[in-house]
């Protein structure tokens, strides 16, 4: 058994007429230790799963339908009712440092209380084992940081107290939303360094949302491309990345400026990803993609592609994509 | 020690402005026709009756030299005497000031402990029928005028049910108690406004804050509801609080001269209206500087909080 | 593709600094010296206070120069004639990141994109309607969008009426600052084709200013990196990319994310934040990084220097590091 898994999972927003889905049965299994990415553009649905999962959708507007198991206990029952947040060992960092801190706390205060909460520690104990946290996120100085507000700290700063108060929480499982998007690409690096060494010495499990496939391919073990609120593809990064099975990851793929001769013109992907709501009986990228058959017209099953990998494609077998020399 | 800094920073930033208020204070007051050497010694006095009065009030000296005068006294806390009745004004000011603090006081108590739990209530059920049955609430209670509020006031709870003396307060100096009791009904006249006002600015102030990011990161962790609301939240929602409740307190002392009127109260408020009836200059221009530094007062301290409240603000 | 002749814009030791409070200044751009040839794409990358943007901005006049001069043509931008300044005006255009605050909401595309022309009385009313229409073709929007507000557009096509109004002057200067930065990967790839068919077109000399190095290098012929508010290296795409001078430029190419990792090298990953633009370090402004900083670079300021022709490069070690000789004096 997984650390997660995730069945079925479906999120719609909205009521009655105007209720919109946005997740279609995601399936998701991560292990223990393991870092996963999940791919795709803008309105595929990874930042929904994500919000979903940590519960953090509204309940007035969203509806959350599947199961989801975490370390063996369910994150909500059959009736939608969730654990309390402080019970699950799971914690979230967000995209924006700016705004994702409380801007009128200090630093310290936020993890103190952090860690009273969720670990019923003393105030004194607390603020000790806050001081260990802020080193082991790689913050120099952690006492006189312990003082700082959050904008007295530099963007990179910021995101590394944002980890270390997920870290506070004692995660079995961290979902990293984006985490290094607004952050400068020698920062990046770094933090992208900070959470792989944090993944490997807890043996913390990493959902880590992107829609980067540079940042997968530099942090993942594994990969999944999502499209239109549907898992389309997955499997371990370096074959996914080598030879990739759907067309979509294969385009995202070739969009890539690197991936490309200088100069040259860049590879697109025709059309837009369908706005939330659309009815598709067929496959669900079939409007856009260039190895369009009759047999797409058909619904598409998530299919064992080869050892670990799975793809939401009825042509897989039939067509070679180009992917990447890893 | 940074407290200090800050209200000293905040304190010297006031004085240009106190000097600003004075000076208006007095040369404003010297605009408005009528004599009051004629005031006091009654239209028939002779030319030279007159100029002996007006000696003796100093009003022959040239403006700036009197605005000298008058502001140097002022500082040493003499605010001179009476043109009408003779007495120091200071004393007067003294006799009537306290009832004064104290409705405004109390009415200041009624609009924050009204409106700010109101307004965060309001906001957690933002768009619920609770919700909108506050903000009509909040609407109608500031375009409800104070004076028509006290009359209904006394009409319903003093006349018509008698839980509250009627009009013209018993004396502070007599019976503390029962004072302090008759103000209640004045100072709910005088502090709903308010507490709908507040109201409306704490609530729009927590549903924009109970949006943010830094508040999906409280929940993230697992912070209970209660304390991301009234901890989080509400200390992020402070400087608009505190905004408007410093407006509230030069509003309050502006609304201070109609409900005294209307509930017969001798505070400051009624002092101004009788010395403007009676163009006793010293007097006016005593109230108005009073109402002048309580109202600078009130922003030094708006200020202070300010600084002390967010830390992006040096 | 570039000639040796006057360039068409240059900047002169320009600076750009900014009073913060009372005392501080914040030195945004600090006496940077670079000339634009006529054709050619010129990459601009750096992080958060380089300057790179301050750059673009001051060229057009939207930051104050202190320092040096920007030069059209040869003259000084700040003493052009009324006709000149506005043959300049039009001349340069820039297009922005964010596509969606970049447009009037209230006003159609066809209103936002007619409004350069508008509002310098370019052209006769009647022509204007079909010079905007005709750069919406160009840039790949229907005639159906002409009527149509910014909010009922997507991201993308936000980004191509930008681009489009930028176009009805007939610059021969585009300036694009971080333009695909909040685009998704397709829209990107489709809106970086688009650039490179407009500039042969409109036979367009393009600045590009991004962070992200892979798509400055796919389009640019030459590339400029800059490091708080200086430029450190600049050089040819593929002489900079793969005779990388500067440090700096070496720990930016490592640090950006690849989808194959092991073509790279080992990874270097520095050390700290990037310093303040207001309080930069003395000596080499990237000493407090540089992972091969000595004494000496925290003392003495480096020039940028011709290393090899064409590529030049401000650090003290550069001959340590990369046993060259410096053959010529700065540039």
């Amino acid at each position: 058994m997984s650390l997660l898994e995730v069945k079925s999972l479906e999120v719609r927003f909205g009521h009655g007429e105007k209720q919109v889905q946005a997740l279609y049965g995601v399936d998701l299994s991560i292990d223990a230790g393991e870092i996963v990415g999940l791919v795709g553009e803008s309105g595929s649905g990874k930042t929904v799963t994500s919000l979903a999962l940590m519960g953090l959708l509204d309940p007035k507007s969203a509806e959350v339908g599947g199961t989801a198991v975490l370390d063996g206990a369910p994150l909500w029952d059959e009736r939608g009712r969730r654990r309390p947040r402080s019970k699950v060992p799971m914690a979230m960092v967000f995209q924006e440092p700016m705004t994702a801190l409380d801007p009128v706390f200090t630093v310290g205060s936020q993890l103190v209380e952090t860690l009273r909460v969720r670990r019923a520690m003393g105030r004194r104990q607390a603020r000790a084992e806050a001081l260990e946290l802020l080193e082991a996120v790689g913050i120099s100085d952690p006492t006189a940081r312990m003082r700082a507000h959050p904008h007295e700290l530099s963007g990179g700063m910021r995101q590394r107290v944002m980890i270390a108060i997920a870290l506070a929480c004692e995660p079995k499982l961290l979902i990293a939303d984006e985490p290094t998007t607004a952050v400068d690409v020698t920062i990046q690096a770094q933090l992208l360094d900070l959470i792989r060494g944090l993944a490997r010495e807890r043996g913390m499990a990493v959902l880590f949302v992107t829609h980067d496939l540079g940042v997968v391919a530099e942090t993942c073990d594994r990969m999944i491309t999502m499209y239109a609120g549907r898992v389309v593809e997955r499997g371990p990064v370096v074959e996914v990345l080598a030879e990739p099975a759907h067309p979509y990851t294969a385009g995202l793929l070739s969009a890539l400026p690197a991936a490309a001769e200088r100069h040259a013109r860049l590879a697109t992907i025709p059309g837009r990803v369908p706005p939330p709501g659309t009815e598709i009986t067929g496959c669900v990228f079939a409007p856009r993609c260039s190895h369009r058959r009759d047999v797409c017209d058909q619904p598409q099953e998530l299919l064992p592609h080869g050892d670990g990998r799975e793809v939401r494609c009825i042509r897989a077998s039939e067509i070679q994509f180009e992917g990447v020399q890893v | 020690m940074k407290f200090f800094k800050v209200a000293g920073l905040s304190l010297a930033s006031a004085i240009p402005t106190l000097l600003l208020a004075t000076f208006i204070v007095f040369f404003l007051q010297r605009l408005i026709p009528g004599d009051p050497a004629v005031a006091i010694a009654g239209d028939y006095a002779t030319p030279e009756n007159l100029a002996r009065i007006r000696a003796d009030l100093g009003l022959d000296q040239p403006l700036f030299a009197q605005y000298l005068t008058w502001a140097g006294n002022a500082f040493t806390g003499d605010l001179g005497t009476s043109f009408q009745s003779g007495e120091s004004i200071s004393a007067l000011v003294l006799d009537r000031l306290p009832i004064t603090l104290i409705l405004t006081t109390m009415a200041l108590l009624v609009s924050i402990l009204i409106g700010l739990p109101a307004g965060v209530l309001a906001a957690q059920k933002v768009d619920t029928s609770f919700d909108r049955f506050l903000t009509t609430g909040a609407t109608f209670g500031i375009a409800i005028p104070n004076f028509w509020l006290g009359m209904m006031l006394i009409i319903v709870f003093s006349l018509g049910l008698g839980w509250f003396p009627g009009p013209g307060g018993v004396r502070f100096a007599d019976d503390p108690g029962q004072a302090m009791f008759g103000l209640v009904l004045p100072a709910l006249a005088l502090g709903l406004v308010g507490a709908a006002e507040i109201c409306r600015q704490v609530r729009s102030a927590m549903v924009e804050n109970l949006s943010t990011d830094y508040v999906r990161t409280h929940r993230a962790k697992g912070l209970s509801n209660r304390s991301i609301v009234w901890k989080h939240a509400l200390k992020n929602s402070s400087l608009p609080f505190a905004t408007i409740v410093g407006l509230q307190v030069s509003r309050l002392i502006g609304g201070a001269v109609v409900v005294e009127a209307v509930f017969g109260l001798s505070g400051i408020g009624s002092l101004a209206v009788e010395a403007t009836n009676q163009r006793d200059y010293g007097v006016i221009q005593a109230v108005v500087l009073i109402a002048a530094v309580l109202v600078l007062a009130t922003n030094v301290i708006v200020d202070i909080s300010y600084r002390l409240l967010d830390p992006r603000i040096s | 593709m570039t000639t040796s002749k006057e360039p068409l814009l240059s900047l002169d030791r320009l600076s750009v600094r900014y009073p913060v409070g009372r005392r501080k200044t914040l030195t945004a751009v600090d006496g940077v010296s670079l000339s634009v040839r006529e054709g050619e794409t010129l990459g601009l990358i750096g992080e958060s206070g380089s300057g790179k943007s301050t750059v673009a901005r001051a060229i057009v006049g939207l930051a104050p120069v202190s320092g040096g001069t920007v030069r059209w043509e040869g003259k000084d931008v700040s003493s052009l004639g009324r006709r000149e300044r506005r043959d300049f005006v039009e001349s340069v255009q820039m297009i922005f990141q964010d596509p969606h605050s970049a447009l009037d909401p209230r006003r159609t595309i066809l209103q936002s994109v007619r409004e350069p022309m508008d509002t310098m009385g370019r052209r006769k009313k009647s022509e204007r309607r079909d010079v905007a229409v005709k750069a919406l073709e160009d840039v790949g929007l229907s005639a159906q969008m002409l009527d149509r507000y910014p909010h009922q557009l997507s991201g993308g096509q936000k980004q191509r009426a930008n681009i489009a109004r930028a176009l009805v002057t007939d610059p021969r200067v585009l300036i694009c600052d971080e333009s695909v930065a909040a685009l998704d990967v397709a829209l990107q790839a489709e809106i970086l084709n688009l650039l490179q068919d407009l500039k042969d077109e409109y036979e367009l000399t393009v600045i590009f200013i991004s962070h992200d190095l892979s798509v400055v290098s796919h389009l640019a012929d030459r590339i400029s990196v800059m490091y708080l508010g200086r430029i450190v290296e600049l050089g040819g795409t593929e002489d900079l990319m793969d005779h990388t001078l500067h440090p700096y430029s070496e720990a930016l190419l490592s640090a950006q994310p690849l989808v194959d990792p092991a073509s790279r090298g080992e990874r270097i990953i520095l050390r700290g934040d990037i310093p303040s633009p207001l309080s930069p370090p003395p000596g080499c402004r990237f000493n407090t990084r540089c992972p091969h900083a000595v004494a000496s670079c925290r003392e003495s300021d480096p020039q940028l220097l011709t290393i090899t022709p064409g590529h030049s490069a401000a650090c003290l070690r550069i001959d340590e590091l990369h046993g060259l000789g410096v053959r010529e004096v700065p540039t």
